[in-house]
């Protein structure tokens, strides 16, 4: 199985320490989780060969990060604001792209855009202009022109922002259908995208890895931590604010979900989901 | 990398097909384009007028490079198009590649406007027409394309939304209109960054053609190779597009070429410049230099009988010339003084095979001999020289306009190039009076046209009274044995009408005047001889036996403008040809002026009705105040009944006069006394 290694990755722009001694090992379908100015797009951009680290090493079995020109024949990249020129249509965006990614046959070039358009559900749109088209499907072109050329590791920063709930299920979808024999990394601070489609995910704040492994790896880690509580709506809950994970009106009552390190009267313990080990996580970041 | 590169380029041009602002802007460069054409009728004029066409066109090539960048700015694609291999490389090429296309495009579309409008007007598609297309690639579309860089690479290199306001300084700065931005104190400056007409307050010269000299190519090469490199080495730095390596050869390359092209510019050379634009414009420099007196030396009896000359004409002219001079004096003579325009710097002289002592100061050589020079006896000199012609006649590698009234020669005449009379300059003629052998050798640009006959390629040689070299933008007309050289912007250039208006004053002035031996010239050239500031009448023409040089580039002459070209004739081919010197202009003037009139009245040519004007305008006291009172009366007839004031008898009197003027008596007094027995009053 091909792994991405990134080992004691350094980053600084000025003063500010955008990534501090970051350390990790990427396969299949890996999601970066994290507060906005956590360092994930800095990490994406290193990934990307788009900026060079200060010090440490990238490398994807042999090929080091050192020799951008080779890196970036296996990789494809979807930015975080992705758009397009408005005058083209979806056909001739998709071939530009191809053709850049040398598709230089006509016919093999027709051949994967049809295929890659079918794949992310925009065929019927394909002489549609860039201008015609919906948030949702602007996005999904992005990821269409990033998987042109079958591309072995593809990065995708931060691809639902903006997009609805909808959308991003469609998308989420998606991105599990394309993670066949490739790495996919995802970056984004929306837990449920990650629960959707990535097998290994891991959390930066501060330009610093808290943590990496599984979803159930991490959601262990909050095992015992996480409860949840009825309280009557016209009084304050018992719980300080900082530790309320979420507030559900349920009748005429709260059901308030809370972490908390002791047992509380009342309180009944849950079984904890991603969300719930990320912000216990994050809490635990502060505290140190 | 091809592939990439040519469906980018595709990718840009449906993007600009789909801007409706540039079919905008193209339709009305064409339709503003169309007005100027309807306005100026002459094609060479057109060129030159159309700066305010190139003015606009670099406004809006500097925001299409804007634009280039800005669509992708907006869409922040910089980074995908990183992220790709050889994704970035082949797209930026693309776009500076796609700048050029777009220039070369824009500047077809005009050139074919302008060679429909006046083909279907009726000129023929000549060599004008070829150097037409080169301005426009010169002044339109490699202008353009720097243009197109400069808002591309600013655009590029700041992604701010000041450099619109950058553009429009820009504009201003590198335009043809850049003088009036720049003002009289940087005029200087604004000459070195005009990219567009380099003489764009004044109208075109019919002989030199269009200011497309190689010079001006070198400074557009010059602008773009430092754009390029500067923007090449900034992406380096900033996005490592190029490897270190890759990164050094460039900045060494580009160094060296512009290295040699800053030095080629700066060399010495000889352009065509006129007008209140340029810094040194040729109306004023020979003023300048003239403007002091020169002491002209003895003239002493010597005659040039033969000359061989070996003559390059490039960036400058270089000449190797062996003459042979006869002592037609009494005496021995120990030095040798000849005239030389000062612009050519003599390098060596060599009498009899041996080397030899000379000064130069201003247009004046000075041999001394050796070994005296017995009278009688011939004496061999060589002098090489090399150097700048006048601002006034042409030789570089755009055109040559050598005559034989030029001391471009080593000279017996020894009056300097030029003098300067009440403020006006005048050509000083350095014609021999007898005919002398010339070999001509010569290199520089073709076809030249000469009035002695081409033996082999190269390779002139005849007997005249003075060399006469012209190239440029002219072609020839030959008719029975006659050649008839002039512009080639003339729709129908009349070489008949010209022919037989010239051949028939010629008849009629050697009867009226008894002038002698005036034979029909076989070579006439119509070209533009003067600069803007010329404006006396006997500067317009010179004529020798096998020349007749007409200043005109124009379709007026023999339409409206006969009356002038008479005007013209009369001092070429009367006292100019037989080598009368005045005192006074004035009584030159007021002998062509007479007979020039009278000739019309007889040929029933319309005279301008303010001509007599001319006598009551000119400054006089005294005895010449006296003729020109009369002349003026008896010409328009306000005589007294007795006088007798038919043409007839005036051309009488103006026979009297020419003889008096060969007999080198050239006083008012004089003149006063013929005229007054003349007219019956004494």
């Amino acid at each position: 199985m091909t792994t991405l290694k990134i080992d004691n990755i350094v980053k600084t722009f000025g003063k500010k320490r955008a990534l501090d001694h970051v350390s990790l090992e990427i396969t299949g379908t890996f999601g970066l989780l994290g507060p906005n100015g956590a360092g994930k797009t800095t990490l994406m951009r290193l990934i990307a060969t788009l900026d060079t680290p200060d010090s440490g090493k990238i490398e994807l079995n042999d090929l080091s990060w050192t020799q951008p020109h080779q890196v970036r024949k296996l990789l494809g990249y979807l930015p975080q604001h992705f758009s397009i020129y408005k005058s083209l249509n979806v056909c001739e965006v998709m071939n530009h792209f191809a053709v850049l990614k040398g598709i230089s046959e006509k016919e093999e070039r027709k051949r994967e855009i049809n295929h890659i358009l079918e794949a992310v559900n925009l065929q019927d749109q394909k002489n549609k202009k860039i201008r015609a088209l919906s948030g949702g499907m602007l996005r999904r072109l992005g990821i269409a022109q990033a998987i042109l050329g079958d591309p072995k590791m593809v990065i995708v920063d931060e691809p639902t922002a903006g997009l609805d709930v909808q959308e991003r299920v469609r998308f989420c979808k998606l991105l599990r259908r394309l993670a066949e024999n490739r790495i996919i990394i995802l970056s984004t601070h929306i837990v449920e995208d990650l629960e959707a489609t990535c097998d290994h995910i891991a959390i930066i704040n501060e330009g610093k890895v808290i943590t990496s492994g599984t979803r159930r790896e991490l959601t262990k880690h909050a095992d015992g931590h996480i409860w949840e509580m009825d309280s009557p709506m016209d009084a304050d809950p018992p719980i300080p604010e900082q530790a309320i994970i979420s507030t559900v009106q349920q009748g005429d009552h709260y059901r308030i979900r809370f972490y908390h390190d002791t047992e509380l009267p009342d309180a009944g313990q849950v079984e904890p989901n991603l969300e719930d080990a990320y912000l216990y996580y994050m809490k635990e970041a502060d505290h140190v | 990398m091809k592939n990439r590169i040519i469906n980018t380029l595709n990718i840009l041009w449906l993007q600009l097909l789909r801007q409706p602002l540039f079919l905008v802007l193209l339709l009305g460069g064409m339709i503003y384009e169309g007005l100027g054409l309807h306005q100026i009728v002459n094609p060479g004029e057109f060129m030159p007028r159309s700066s305010f066409l190139v003015q606009g066109g670099i406004l809006a090539f500097l925001f299409i490079g804007i634009w280039i960048v800005r669509i992708e700015t907006i869409h922040q694609l910089d980074d995908l198009y990183l992220s790709i291999h050889n994704g970035f490389v082949p797209r930026l090429f693309a776009k500076l590649i796609f700048g050029a296309f777009i220039s070369f495009f824009v500047g077809i579309i005009l050139y074919i406007e302008y060679a429909i409008v006046y083909l279907a007007e009726g000129f023929s598609f000549n060599h004008l027409f070829f150097s037409a297309f080169l301005y426009v690639m010169l002044y339109f579309s490699f202008t353009f394309y720097i243009s197109y860089l400069l808002g591309f690479m600013h655009a590029f290199l700041t992604k701010d939304r000041v450099v619109y306001l950058y553009s429009i300084i820009i504009w201003g700065l590198i335009g043809p209109a850049n003088f009036v931005f720049l003002g009289r104190t940087l005029q200087r400056v604004a000459e070195i960054l005009n990219l567009g007409e380099p003489n764009p307050t004044i109208g075109y010269d019919g002989l030199y053609g269009f200011a497309i000299d190689s010079v001006y190519w070198q400074k557009h090469l010059l602008w773009l190779v430092i754009l390029l490199g500067m923007f090449l080495l900034a992406l380096s730095l900033r996005y490592r597009v190029f490897t270190r390596r890759k990164t050094n050869m460039l900045f060494i390359s580009l160094s060296v070429i512009v290295f040699v092209l800053s030095i080629s510019l700066n060399l010495e050379r000889h352009v065509y410049s006129s007008g209140n634009a340029r810094t040194q414009p040729r109306e004023m420099v020979e003023q300048n230099y003239y403007s002091k007196k020169q002491v002209v030396p003895k003239q002493y009896n010597i005659r040039a009988t033969s000359y061989t000359i070996d003559l390059r004409v490039k960036r400058l002219v270089t000449a190797q010339v062996k003459m042979a001079l006869k002592n037609q004096e009494q005496q021995s003579l120990h030095h040798v003084d000849l005239s030389l325009y000062h612009g050519f710097k003599v390098r060596t002289v060599r009498v009899n095979g041996q080397s030899a002592s000379f000064s130069q100061k201003k247009d004046r050589l000075h041999l001394t001999l050796k070994n005296k020079w017995i009278s009688g006896r011939n004496l061999k000199v060589e002098i090489n020289y090399q150097g700048l012609s006048s601002p006034l006649f042409y030789a570089n590698g755009q055109s040559v306009y050598l005559p034989y009234y030029f001391n471009w020669l080593p000279s017996t005449q020894l009056s300097p190039s030029f003098t300067l009379d009440n403020g006006s300059l005048t050509r000083m003629n350095h014609q021999n009076m007898q005919k002398v052998s010339y070999v001509l050798h010569y290199r520089g640009r073709t076809p030249l046209y000469t009035n002695i006959p081409e033996r082999t390629h190269n390779s002139w040689s005849g007997n005249t009274r003075g060399l006469t070299l012209v190239s440029g933008e002219v072609q020839n007309e030959s008719r029975n044995g006659k050649s008839y050289v002039h512009t080639t912007n003339l729709k129908n250039p009349q070489s008949n009408d010209l022919q037989k208006q010239t051949m028939t004053f010629i008849e009629a002035a050697k009867q009226d005047l008894d002038l002698g031996h005036r034979a029909f010239p076989k070579t006439i050239f119509r070209i533009p001889i003067l600069s803007i500031s010329d404006l006396s009448s006997e500067e317009f023409a010179w004529y020798t036996d096998d020349t007749l040089i007409v200043s005109d580039a124009s379709e007026y002459l023999l339409k409206e403008g006969l009356d002038s070209y008479v005007s013209w004739l009369v001092p070429a081919v009367t006292w100019k040809y037989d080598g009368i010197r005045v005192q006074d202009p004035d009584y030159v003037r007021a002998f062509d002026m007479t007979y020039a009139y009278l000739y019309n009245q007889s040929e029933h040519i319309g005279n301008d009705s303010e001509v007599l004007d001319w006598y009551q305008s000119v400054k006089s006291t005294g005895e010449k105040q006296e003729v020109l009172e009369w002349l003026s009366h008896w010409m328009k007839g306000q005589v007294a009944k007795n006088i007798d004031i038919s043409v007839a008898k005036k051309k009488d009197f103006c026979r009297s006069w020419y003889r008096l003027m060969k007999s080198g008596d050239s006083s008012w007094s004089s003149l006063n006394q013929l005229l007054k027995k003349e007219m019956g009053r004494s």
